[in-house]
């Protein structure tokens, strides 16, 4: 792995008539990173997506892959990309050999080896030479990854890649698109709604709402490198309890339940137990609150929200 | 990047993959056979010759205009339909060269259907009716290529307008409806405005399609027509058709379903 930047955009911009749909998005991927794209449904995802891979027009701004500009140098910048936009749909009334065959053709230098290569790394061996019109959609899938990673690109892009796949397809995809990160150095770009997913998914994800970058969010650190950490107690006397809680250290109280801000150190958690203890009021349960990555988005897209 | 030749190998396996072609194809051949058995033994039409049972056959290319039609009208719009399109020009070959492939796929297919008309038509007479009898000289070999090359200068034409409906629209039916209809009732539109004394009506493009008036010595449909008229307003109709494909087909955003 090294540390360039495969895919870069730079003040990507898309307006239809006087609407902006994406509004000056800037980041950068690098290679053999997961990097995901994610948004409540018509932030603008798929159309960042679109434009680059060069299915709708950048009104302004820039995207450049391996250095090459996806609105100046179409044709080289594609060299290096593979994508599956939304489901992958082939040609019904065609083999998924066929299929293969004919993507294959549109790109230099992929040969009959590669094609059967790519067959068997995607499992469909025994179906290849069947109608495409006959797989089911996990097969479909199988062969939509087969025909973005034909030409060995060095960027996957996938536009909501599990719409529709079983919990299994999922799984199998992710571990996929893991195992191509690993060994063969490819930058993947993912775009989802689905937080759960991408949190297993991804390395990093940009969050953007209404065309904009709100942040970007890296999953490689470590939870423990924060200063504070957040505890639930539940208590028996709420009321008696939150007057031993200094004002500024409690964040909530949910009945019975107080979420307590507090250094991050076991003995923080202990001293306030023992004070409750003392008091008499009864514990029944102590847990950390840790913030899933749906926690952290609604954090972050909260108060933003046009409704 | 990737040649023109691939894209338009990609192209003709697309259209020879689908059950329909092949239905065509064996209409075509069937049609050819079934004209020869009907003017041989249901009319008794006096053919001696296989050469006279071919010029008869040149009324066959209608068929070959409304298959070409059909095929032209859904090549670019199926891709939409199906949406292959999001998987078609995410690859290192431009949306201009995709189409220019699909174009040629398109002539191409309207060469094979009327080299296999020409063949078969002669093969049927061969058979039917053989060689024995005379022939009038405007039913020669040469007049009967004159003939498919008239009739081929409209097909070209219908099929363009086809696909530049289909890339316009990205839609099958519109394009191969909107296309034969305007082919069938033509006629009936140029003749009313004609009756209606409109002058405009020399530039309208099915009264220009049949040039066959200019080379055998009759009269133009309008007074003022010539054949370097005709040709003209057809090649400039021509190049409106395909830039209109071009245009739409490479700077439309392809969004949504």
């Amino acid at each position: 792995m090294n540390d360039t930047a495969v895919v870069r955009l730079e003040g990507l911009t898309k307006k239809i008539g006087s609407k902006t749909i994406v509004d000056g998005l800037s980041f950068e991927v690098k290679s053999g990173e997961v990097f995901g794209f994610l948004g409540p449904n018509g932030a603008g995802k798929t159309t960042t997506i679109r434009m680059m891979v060069g299915l709708i027009s950048i009104t302004d701004g820039e995207v450049t892959i391996q250095g090459c500009s996806v609105k100046r140098h179409f044709e080289q910048a594609m060299v290096h990309v593979g994508a599956i936009v939304e489901n992958p749909e082939f040609y019904g009334f065609m083999s998924g050999y066929q299929n293969l065959q004919h993507f294959a053709r549109m790109m230099p230098s992929v040969e009959k080896d590669r094609i059967d290569e790519v067959v068997k790394l995607v499992r469909l061996e025994a179906r290849i030479h069947d109608k495409v019109k006959t797989y089911s959609l996990g097969m479909r899938q199988r062969l939509g990854v087969a025909q973005a990673i034909l030409h060995r690109p060095s960027v996957l892009v996938l536009d909501e890649p599990t719409n529709g796949l079983d919990p299994e397809g999922i799984r199998e995809l992710r571990d996929y698109l893991r195992q191509l990160s690993r060994e063969e150095g490819i930058a993947v770009i993912v775009s989802s709604h689905l937080l759960s997913e991408m949190e297993l998914m991804c390395d990093r994800v940009a969050i953007i709402q209404n065309g904009r970058l709100l942040d970007v969010r890296s999953f490689k650190e470590a939870p423990a490198e924060t200063e504070w950490t957040e505890v639930c107690f539940e208590v028996g006397e709420a009321d008696r309890a939150r007057e031993l809680i200094e004002e500024d250290a409690l964040i909530r109280a949910e009945g019975a339940e107080l979420v307590v801000r507090l250094h991050n150190r076991r003995d923080a958690i202990a001293a306030l137990n023992a004070r409750f203890v003392q008091e008499g009021i009864p514990v029944y349960g102590i847990r950390a609150v840790t913030k899933t990555l749906e926690d952290q988005f609604l954090e972050v897209t909260r108060g933003n929200r046009i409704v | 990047m990737s040649s023109l030749v691939r894209l338009v190998q990609n192209e003709q396996m697309k259209i020879y993959s689908r059950f329909r072609t092949w239905v065509m194809l064996a209409i075509v051949v069937l049609s050819v056979i079934s004209a020869g058995v009907l003017s041989r033994f249901v009319i008794g039409m006096g053919i001696s010759h296989t050469l006279p049972f071919m010029y008869l056959a040149t009324s066959l290319t209608s068929i070959v205009t409304i298959f070409t039609v059909i095929i032209a009208g859904d090549i670019v719009a199926s891709e939409f339909t199906w949406g292959t399109i999001k998987l078609l020009l995410i690859r290192p070959a431009s949306r201009g060269k995709i189409l220019c492939a699909k174009y040629i796929s398109v002539l191409l297919f309207i060469l094979t259907l009327t080299v296999m008309l020409l063949i078969i038509s002669y093969f049927t007479g061969l058979l039917i009716f053989g060689v024995g009898g005379a022939v009038s000289p405007d039913m020669s070999f040469p007049a009967i290529l004159k003939t498919y090359g008239l009739k081929l200068v409209q097909i070209v034409m219908t099929a363009t307008l086809a696909f530049m409906i289909s890339a316009a629209f990205r839609s099958s039916s519109l394009a191969i409806g909107l296309s034969i209809f305007l082919m069938l009732s033509s006629n009936t539109i140029v003749l009313v405005l004609m009756s209606l004394k409109k002058t405009w009506v020399k530039y309208f493009l099915f009264a220009n399609t049949d040039l066959s008036p200019y080379l055998s010595g009759g009269k133009p449909l309008l007074p003022g027509m010539s054949l370097g008229f005709s040709v003209t307003v057809l090649v400039a109709y021509w190049i409106l058709f395909y830039a209109v494909s071009w245009l739409l087909f490479t700077k439309r955003d392809v969004a949504g379903n």
